[in-house]
């Protein structure tokens, strides 16, 4: 358990301000059951999103990432997941004990997602418009069809779809990988969500057409303040779009800090060691900065830091005790025997 | 570096566009791959960048022979490829191997790790007993514990998987690789473990690469030359570091532009912009290109910078030097047009 000495560093409330914030993740553990054991997919993860944040979390896979993200929205598949502990809360709601009516509202009203393969995400035996109105009907019965239908050409038309009434008519399958992603995007915004979960959206996207996504939600961002939760392992995007950066390793939270902390002063070693095998464009070293070893099994992790068969700096202390989170120089916390307050048990 | 491995000449694919569901007929044509030449020298690695439908990978598979061209050349060792039966083509599928990006999906699941890196070897007559001495040897080369030997291809992480399949790859001593995307799957860590074990391998046997990557960090990173290539056609090459440094072709400076890296500014968000100003007339070009004769310029319909010229003039590779030419009005106009042989020399 979190001590309340570092319930505040681990939260790393100071960055993003006084704000109440719209989502509150505290304590969240989320746990797989699987033959070669428990799979510890998220431990003990907390941080809040305030208002006005694009909040990327970052991490490679295994990280427990997604796992966090889908929780958001308690879409975890039980079994064989378990929320052992934890809470969340956005707007007054706790959506881990909501039902599934309560679900309902929350998914798409209170928070919505668009994922990263959003041709899968469609309805393929839907045209756009048929997909578009239903979800907008499903959330308030009130809204007739005509009323429905005119919601959604303007919500496409705010995310980019320059002729949504041509567009609406086509099928998934007619439409370009960028244009599915646009309609996912206006299905997640069509009931006006208080966040977005935006879960890898340009990865399968090319270069071009990945601008043009993230331009919108940028857009989006700064014309309607919605607040973003964005989940990446490419720090190119992480760079274009992030306030503040959580970095995720073996399912926990391992620094969490302003975008340009984090970006150009990690203070983790995983974070380092992670930003230094990313190619650069100028860069002329002739190898690649590569993180020794594979990550770790998540049904068998390690006693103490999970990063300690990796790490550069492993010192008895990691292989004997879990680190908690500390304030590190660049302002950001950590979780590393490294920024211990206490010297002796960082030496 | 001088002798030329590849020399590709005028080479031509198109697919036929059908319309009607019991009777199909054709009612046209795109051009996948549209009267491309260029040379891959021996040891060196070709880079191909280019957005989604560029043809990158129709591409790399047709230096494998594994499409066929409609017309045109593909020179191996004196031989045109192209033109080879399948009998007489299987004498030079030892020497031409590929590198794919699912590592997972292209192993046998039902097959061990041994058995998965023998089968070319087993393919092509080789004794069991010799063909697991060189598995051995091989997993060694790649960094895989001979523990693994006899555990199963769902066992292993995407990387290591990636390793059996390099592994696989250079059983029949090949002399060529086609990387398609050979690590756009895995994570950043893991990428740089894998770039770096292909490049080592490159400088021990002696190998030349062929390059499809969407991440332009890493095509520029990773290779001696880039070629650009839109809508089936190659719009600029040259040494990696001149074009990314100093591109000449308008689609190639805002492929670059667009793309986000950990030293981004605020230039991507210039680039969509742009982009989504020329959009509406694009969509109209790009019908044209894919199923009309092409005439002019293939992406004058999004260039910010088109001439009157560029509707009815294919433009001629046109550059400073042999070793980075573009074909672009803009550069030719400046610059002494360059003979088609201009694209395919080196320093």
């Amino acid at each position: 358990m979190i001590t309340a000495a570092t319930t505040a560093d681990a939260r790393h409330t100071d960055g993003p301000g006084q704000n109440a914030p719209v989502l509150s993740v505290s304590n969240l553990t989320v746990h797989f059951a699987s033959a070669a054991g428990t799979v510890k997919a998220a431990e003990d993860v907390n941080f809040d999103l305030f208002p006005g944040e694009v909040l990327a979390i970052v991490g490679e896979s295994g990280s427990g990432k997604s796992v966090t993200a889908l929780s958001l929205l308690k879409l975890v598949q039980s079994p064989p997941g378990k929320y052992v502990a934890g809470k969340i809360v956005v707007d007054g709601t706790s959506v881990l004990d909501a039902d599934e009516r309560g679900l309902e509202q929350i998914r798409g009203g209170e928070i919505s997602m668009i994922f990263q393969n959003p041709r899968a995400a469609l309805n393929p035996s839907l045209t756009v418009m048929s997909q578009l109105v239903e979800t907008i009907r499903r959330h308030d019965r009130k809204v007739s069809i005509a009323q429905a239908r005119q919601t959604a050409v303007e919500t496409m038309r705010a995310v980019g779809v320059a002729e949504p009434e041509r567009v609406s008519e086509n099928y998934p399958h007619q439409i370009s990988g960028g244009m599915c992603q646009r309609i996912g995007l206006a299905l997640a915004l069509a009931c006006n969500p208080k966040v977005l979960i935006a879960d890898e959206p340009t990865t399968q996207l090319d270069a071009h057409v990945q601008a043009r996504i993230l331009l919108t939600l940028k857009r989006l961002h700064q014309k309607q303040g919605i607040p973003i939760i964005l989940i990446t392992h490419d720090f190119g995007v992480v760079r274009a779009m992030a306030t503040r950066i959580i970095v995720m390793y073996a399912g926990q939270v391992q620094e969490v800090g302003m975008a340009e902390q984090v970006l150009s002063d990690p203070q983790h070693p995983y974070t380092k060691a992670l930003i230094a095998s990313v190619p650069k464009l100028d860069d002329n070293a002739a190898r690649l900065y590569q993180i020794p070893g594979q990550p770790p099994n998540l049904a068998k992790l390690p006693t103490g830091c999970s990063f300690q068969d990796r790490c550069p700096n492993v010192h008895a202390t990691c292989r004997k005790l879990r680190p908690e989170i500390h304030l590190t120089p660049s302002g950001s916390v950590a979780r590393c025997h490294l920024f211990a307050a206490d010297k002796e048990a960082g030496a | 570096m001088s002798m030329p491995l590849i020399q590709v000449r005028g080479i031509r694919k198109t697919f036929p566009i059908k319309k009607g569901l019991i009777f199909p007929r054709k009612v046209g044509e795109i051009a996948a791959i549209d009267d491309v030449s260029f040379d891959i020298f021996r040891g060196e690695i070709l880079g191909c960048v280019g957005g989604s439908g560029s043809g990158k990978s129709i591409l790399g598979r047709m230096l494998l022979n594994l499409v066929r061209p409609d017309s045109g050349e593909v020179i191996f060792d004196g031989r045109n490829i192209a033109a080879l039966s399948e009998p007489e083509m299987r004498r030079y599928r030892k020497s031409l191997q590929i590198i794919f990006q699912e590592p997972l999906s292209s192993l046998n699941p039902r097959r061990t790790v041994a058995e998965n890196i023998a089968r070319p070897l087993l393919n092509f007559g080789e004794t069991r007993e010799n063909a697991f001495r060189r598995v051995r040897e091989l997993m060694e080369i790649v960094g895989l514990q001979q523990s693994h030997a006899n555990r199963y291809p769902h066992q292993f992480s995407g990387g290591q998987c990636q390793r059996i399949g390099i592994a696989r790859a250079l059983t029949l001593n090949p002399k060529f690789l086609f990387l398609d995307e050979p690590v756009s799957a895995l994570d950043v860590s893991i990428q740089a473990q894998i770039l770096n074990l292909l490049k080592d391998l490159r400088d021990e046997f002696d190998l030349t690469y062929f390059l499809v990557a969407n991440d332009l960090k890493v095509v520029e990173y990773f290779s001696d030359r880039v070629m650009i290539l839109y809508q089936g056609k190659i719009v600029e090459i040259g040494e990696a570091k001149q074009v990314s440094e100093a591109p000449l072709h308008p689609y190639t400076r805002s492929f670059l532009r667009s793309a986000l890296h950990m030293s981004s500014g605020d230039e991507w968000q210039d680039a969509a912009i742009e982009a989504e100003s020329m959009s509406e007339l694009g969509r109209e070009e790009a019908v044209d290109a894919a199923v009309g004769a092409r005439s002019g310029c293939i992406y004058r319909g999004s260039c910010s910078q088109r001439l009157p010229i560029c509707a009815s003039q294919q433009p001629p590779f046109a550059g400073m030097t042999d070793a980075h030419v573009a074909a672009c009005h803009l550069v030719s106009d400046a610059q002494e047009p360059r003979r088609p042989v201009g694209l395919l020399a080196q320093k």
